[in-house]
């Protein structure tokens, strides 16, 4: 568990973080999420001490992280930055092993971590493993670099807006890799975003940022439903209003419950463009789940709703 | 062309010796200097403000022009070889510490911050990514380098270091352009090559620039520890000014004394710079033994107040006993060739007019046009003080370079030059000498120099060098110059032959 106890941060004649308070659970997703200047990556930064507080403590289990050995304890964490930045002279493969190579495991485990990791993300160890980054697309680069963050097995990984630099396409993609990998792994994922859209779709705990304060913190229903200022409101109004979700669809009367396994990472706030492509990609049939129900769409769901839709 | 091919296959040997000094002082000079400026660079990566001192440093002592930089040098490490490499690595160390820096600072700052996120250590860092991605830039600070220190390399022929200089210096000095031609091109081939060396090198991963690295290192302590194992008991070290002339001087010492004493081994440094640099050799301990001429010792070497007689005998014993006085300097005694200053004519002329001493000059003074060395021209021993002496009026005089007087009489442009009684010019453009009648020129008469310590420690070299005494005449000595400069035969061949002919060697 991760604990900030009124942490403050001071510039010269700025303040980016004002008496933070907050704790994130072993196995949460975590997602903090602000406008820029909100604190929301200094934050973030501070718990791999990349940036050091002005005042305050921040303890990981109950012990204050500068008593922990700095190497060690980045080591053992895995960190995803907003330029990917992978070692542009180092291949694919030689990128997602450096930290287990600092490590000191040996050649034959590292080699079987990067390809197992790669296999995870689809991408074919036998045609990545040995390439160079420049010779990836944006995606597939960003793909790397999370998974990079994950060879050592960390605790924790912290993720500083890696998905903003990608095309929506890539996005999307990468939003539902990073919530299968939380599933299967069940790792603390620390994740930074401005985009409230991607909080919503990611998190199960969002904490709410503005000017170096937070504003609320709780899960998606509490942010969405019970706004506890007119901040908060506002900044995810855009979102509840936004263009027409699934949830539109199946609060007017479309789609049913089902005991099937869920098929796909669909999500109420989802748009109804993103149920088009689920729909494509998984023959006419969606099962995805919504408040611990599962719920089945099919293409016949989604041209009722546009023909209403229409005749509005 | 084809006197660039004559000196070629006469003189290869020693063409390939000024080949291996330059390579050898360059590299050593490179890779002293890449030692100190890469980890420097290293160390300071992280240390902003430093780093900038010491690139202004580096950056002031680059503009100190080299020959000033050698010149500051000589008092501290005496000449030769070591002081050109100290000149060399300070101008390259520079472009390499200013390349790895601005390599090493210039790295994406994502990495850097990923690298730190990951709990990389500094080690880690650097042979991970950062000396990688800094790879580039170092070696292109290390190859301005290489380009500089090859070019400036010949500089350090000035101060007997040797090299691809001496040949050049040996062209501008003898006005042949062969010889600086050969030394020129020679010294640009290197750098297209060492250019393209460093090229392939930069190729290699890190691990086989080591491995490299290692093998270069290991060679050259292991033929540096050979050397020195075998090392006999004795060496002597013989230095000479520019010229066919000290050259040809010196390899006979070497014949004689290694026939004389087998257990000493005699290095010889030709071509090793004026006067005062040799003197300096002497006094530092760098060079054992130089010839010098009595003339220059009371000129330029101790102080003398009053005026000496130009009896040779006498100025040489003047000269030997100051020296003793003043510097605690041994001089052998001379040999008997003059070569002091001299008036000569075409053979033709002179017979035409009869001439045959300075004072005959008279008679035809209206006719004689002159072509004289701007310091002959000055000095109060040369033609003004001809003038004086001799009351001789000559009807028109023109100053030009040593080299190109010879070539003025010999096209008719002047038909009177000053010059030295041992010229080569004087056999080959067929010229007279004219006899010095009333002495008015000092005499000039070369001998072995050395110190007393020396000379005290190893009496046994004196005796040696004394066979010369009295030997070699001024005939002997142009034909010898004559031999090296205009036939380019090699000066130890020359020595060698007449060593024999006299019977000095077995």
């Amino acid at each position: 568990m991760i604990k900030f106890e009124h942490v403050y941060k001071k510039y010269e004649d700025n303040s980016a973080i004002e008496d933070l308070n907050l704790e994130i659970n072993d196995g949460d997703f975590f997602v903090m999420v602000g406008t820029s200047g909100s604190g929301k990556t200094t934050t973030l930064k501070m718990i791999n001490r990349l940036i050091e507080p002005s005042s305050g403590q921040i303890l990981i289990d109950g012990k204050d992280i500068k008593t922990y050995n700095l190497q060690k304890m980045r080591l053992n964490m895995g960190y995803v930055l907003q330029n990917i930045a992978l070692f542009p002279n180092l291949t694919i493969e030689e990128n997602i092993a450096i930290q287990p190579e600092s490590l000191h495991w040996s050649k034959d485990k590292r080699k079987n971590v990067a390809w197992d990791l790669l296999n995870k993300v689809g991408l074919d160890p036998k045609l990545y493993a040995k390439r160079y980054p420049h010779e990836l697309s944006g995606g597939e680069q960003q793909r790397v670099g999370i998974i990079r963050a994950l060879a050592t097995s960390p605790k924790m990984v912290l993720m500083d807006e890696p998905f903003s630099a990608l095309d929506p396409i890539s996005r999307t993609q990468l939003q539902d890799l990073v919530l299968k990998l939380h599933r299967e792994l069940q790792i603390t994922f620390i994740f930074v975003t401005h985009d409230m859209q991607e909080a919503i779709r990611l998190g199960n705990t969002i904490a709410v940022l503005s000017k170096g304060k937070l504003e609320q913190i709780g899960n998606r229903d509490d942010i969405l439903n019970h706004p506890k200022n007119d901040f908060v409101e506002g900044f995810f109004q855009q979102a509840k209003r936004g263009p027409a979700t699934v949830n539109l669809l199946l609060d007017s009367g479309l789609g049913k419950e089902t005991d099937q396994p869920i098929n796909s990472s669909l999500l109420k706030i989802d748009s109804v463009n993103r149920l088009a492509t689920e729909l494509k990609d998984n023959q006419g049939m969606v099962i995805f789940k919504k408040d611990d129900i599962n719920y089945q769409l099919t293409t016949a769901d989604l041209l009722d709703y546009l023909a209403k839709e229409g005749e509005q | 062309m084809n006197a660039i091919i004559h000196i070629l296959q006469t003189q290869s040997n020693g063409i390939l010796e000024a080949l291996g000094q330059h390579i050898s002082i360059s590299l050593i000079s490179l890779f002293i200097a890449a030692i100190i400026a890469i980890p420097l660079a290293i160390i300071l990566m992280t240390h902003k403000r430093i780093a900038e001192i010491i690139l202004q440093i580096t950056s002031i002592l680059q503009t100190i022009p080299s020959l000033a930089l050698l010149g500051i040098l000589i008092p501290f490490v005496g000449i030769g070889t070591i002081p050109s490499i100290i000149a060399l690595v300070v101008y390259a160390v520079m472009p390499i510490f200013q390349n790895t820096y601005s390599g090493l600072t210039t790295i994406d700052p994502n990495l850097e911050e990923a690298a730190e996120a990951f709990g990389l250590s500094r080690t880690k860092k650097l042979i991970k990514f950062q000396l990688p991605l800094a790879m580039p830039m170092i070696i292109s600070g290390i190859r301005i380098a290489m380009v500089m220190i090859i070019g400036t390399a010949t500089l350090a022929a000035l101060i007997g270091a040797g090299g691809l200089g001496t040949y050049i210096l040996l062209g501008i000095e003898t006005n042949n352009n062969a010889l600086l031609l050969i030394g020129a091109i020679l010294s640009a081939i290197l750098t297209l090559i060492f250019s393209a060396l460093i090229n392939g090198i930069s190729k290699l991963s890190l691990k086989k620039i080591g491995i490299l690295f290692s093998v270069v290192v290991v060679l050259f302590g292991g033929f540096a520890g050979y050397r020195s194992f075998v090392k006999p008991t004795v060496n002597v070290t013989i230095a000479g000014k520019m010229g066919s002339e000290p050259q040809i001087l010196i390899n006979m010492y070497k014949e004689l004394i290694e026939q004389d004493h087998p257990n000493m081994k005699v290095s010889l440094k030709p071509n090793f710079g004026g006067t005062s640099f040799l003197y300096k050799a002497l006094e530092s301990g760098s060079v054992d033994i130089y010839p010098e001429f009595t003339g220059t010792v009371l000129e330029s070497l101790v102080k003398t107040n009053k005026n000496v007689s130009h009896n040779p005998e006498k100025t040489y014993q003047v000269a030997k006993d100051l020296l003793k006085k003043q510097a605690n300097m041994e001089y052998l005694k001379p040999m008997q060739y003059q070569n002091g200053y001299d008036l000569a004519v075409k053979r033709s002329f002179a017979k035409k007019y009869n001439l045959k001493t300075i004072s005959d000059l008279v008679r035809v003074e209206h006719r004689l046009h002159a072509g004289f060395d701007p310091d002959f021209y000055q000095q109060s021993d040369g033609y003004p003080g001809i003038k004086k002496a001799y009351g001789l009026d000559l009807a028109s005089v023109k100053t030009m370079e040593p080299s190109i007087r010879y070539k003025a009489i010999a096209n008719g442009k002047v038909n009177i030059v000053d010059g030295y009684t041992t010229d080569p010019e004087i056999q080959e453009y067929d010229l007279v000498a004219l006899k010095d009648d009333k002495n008015h020129f000092p005499p000039y008469q070369g001998a072995p120099l050395m110190t007393e310590k020396f000379a005290m420690k190893h009496p046994e070299i004196k005796t040696t060098l004394n066979k010369l005494s009295g030997k070699i005449t001024t005939a002997d000595m142009q034909k010898m110059n004559y031999l090296v400069t205009v036939k380019h035969e090699k000066a130890s061949k020359v020595a060698h032959d007449y060593l024999v002919s006299k019977k000095l060697l077995k």
